[in-house]
């Protein structure tokens, strides 16, 4: 019998498919074990190094079109100012946005010199292509003293709060996981009761994160607002960070425990600075 | 074929950098566009299986090495959707809207359906899509819309990326 046009035959493409799609399977699922050679770290420090370079790159190009608009509207404004001194407001709001900066950054510095961990500022380079999973890139790696899960703060309108925790260190960037990522846990406490419990994310910076293990016999003593921080029980975290507050309790009829719904302290699409704290070393600043 | 390849390698890494360095950070998205999937679609629909493949795994293992997906997913889900449109080398005219509109929606919908279906195999460790979500919603609109666009731009290197239609398998 003759075969038909269209029927499968297995060539070149379906080795190599099976090939590829056999690397990939086998690299997924030993995912968490350790190979000798960790793949992910090879590659994620070499393309992450150009990353950060295309990210510097972009920034200077950004910058340099910047001063270049900033010269001409200064000239500008200084032909104007020498006439009638009129443009005065604009420039009122530039020495605003740099008070601001200076604020912001003094306020980084300020918690930066009064941890008593080790600590390093780094700023966030990328972020997470795909909506599925969340994790952004800081500018600072191994060479600077990052290793992997070191708890990431940041400061925010002079509230410290938790971002994250490293998940994978390069040679000059690292890739940290935020805590509303939902493959991410954190040991946590409520600040007024002491219960712990483990907080949990949604995978989403919108939503607010997940408190569970907390019992019902302590429903009347939790209130809407109450913070919840770090327990540093796990020796991931160090104690008393805040994560957020209460802002819905849930009693499940078929668990002993509580559903506790917490909004993060830390609005995440505004960060820009963090501060990776090394637990083991001590604030020599 | 070497040629080719490797200049569509550069171009799968210029796009994963464009992706990872600087539309992940313009925050007011709710998704990133897939660059990297619709240059794939171009590469496997005008080249073949054996390119597809060979092009969903590289730019799948560039999303691994950048992204917190668990390292393999990426590469995965690419080889397979390379070779699923590869299949449709010399049946689909590239030109024109429609059609690449087409191609683009039914890849991002292809990418959802095999990211649930290793989302079974490896439920500890991969997420699948909400098919409802925001994000998602936004993701399969922009893939689709910039289908047309990111064709067009690929043509431009078609001479150095194209293989002989005549050698293609």
């Amino acid at each position: 019998m003759a075969s038909s046009k269209h029927s499968f035959r297995f060539g070149f493409s379906e080795l190599l498919l099976l090939v590829f799609v056999l690397f990939s399977g086998i690299m997924l699922a030993f995912h968490s074990g350790g190979f000798v050679v960790n793949f992910q770290k090879v590659g994620f420090t070499v393309l992450s190094s150009m990353q950060k370079g295309v990210s510097a790159v972009a920034g200077g190009i950004g910058d340099t079109f910047n001063a270049v608009h900033e010269l001409a509207r200064l000239r500008e404004e200084n032909k104007e100012l020498t006439e009638r001194l009129k443009n005065y407001e604009i420039l009122q709001r530039t020495n605003t946005d740099i008070r601001k900066e200076n604020e912001r950054l003094k306020e980084q510095l300020d918690f930066s010199l009064s941890l008593k961990e080790k600590n390093y500022p780094a700023q966030i380079i990328s972020r997470n292509p795909d909506s599925l999973y969340s994790a952004f890139t800081i500018n600072k790696g191994s060479r600077h003293g990052i290793r992997k899960n070191m708890p990431v703060l940041a400061v925010q309108s002079g509230i410290v709060g938790l971002v994250g925790k490293v998940v994978t260190v390069g040679a000059v960037t690292s890739l940290v996981m935020p805590i509303y990522d939902s493959k991410c846990s954190v040991s946590a406490r409520i600040q007024n009761t002491r219960d712990i419990g483990l907080v949990t994310g949604d995978g989403s910076a919108d939503s607010p994160l997940n408190m569970t293990y907390i019992k019902k016999r302590v429903l009347n003593e939790l209130q809407i607002g109450d913070l919840v921080v770090t327990s540093g029980e796990s020796g991931n975290f160090m104690g008393d960070i805040p994560i957020g507050s209460i802002s819905e309790i849930k009693v499940l009829d078929y668990d002993s425990s509580l559903s506790i719904k917490v909004v993060p302290v830390m609005d995440f699409s505004r960060i820009e600075m963090v501060i990776v704290s090394d637990l083991h070393g001590e604030n020599d600043r | 074929m070497l040629k080719s390849f490797s200049v569509s390698a550069l171009i799968l890494l210029c796009f994963v950098i464009f992706e990872t360095a600087i539309l992940s950070n313009m925050l007011f998205l709710p998704a990133v566009p897939d660059f990297l999937l619709l240059t794939t679609l171009y590469l496997s629909v005008n080249n073949g299986k054996v390119f597809g493949v060979s092009s969903g795994f590289v730019s799948g293992l560039f999303l691994d090495f950048l992204s917190a997906s668990p390292f393999g997913l990426q590469s995965l889900l690419r080889t397979v959707i390379g070779y699923c449109a590869g299949i449709f080398n010399k049946t689909l005219n590239m030109a024109g809207i429609f059609l690449p509109v087409m191609i683009g929606f039914f890849a991002t919908l292809l990418k959802a359906i095999l990211i649930f279906v290793i989302s079974v195999f490896f439920a500890d460790s991969v997420v699948a899509y909400s098919l409802f979500s925001k994000a998602f919603l936004f993701e399969l609109a922009a893939n689709s819309l910039l289908t047309p666009f990111v064709f067009k731009f690929l043509s431009v290197f078609s001479d150095l990326i194209l293989l002989d239609p005549e050698k293609v398998s």
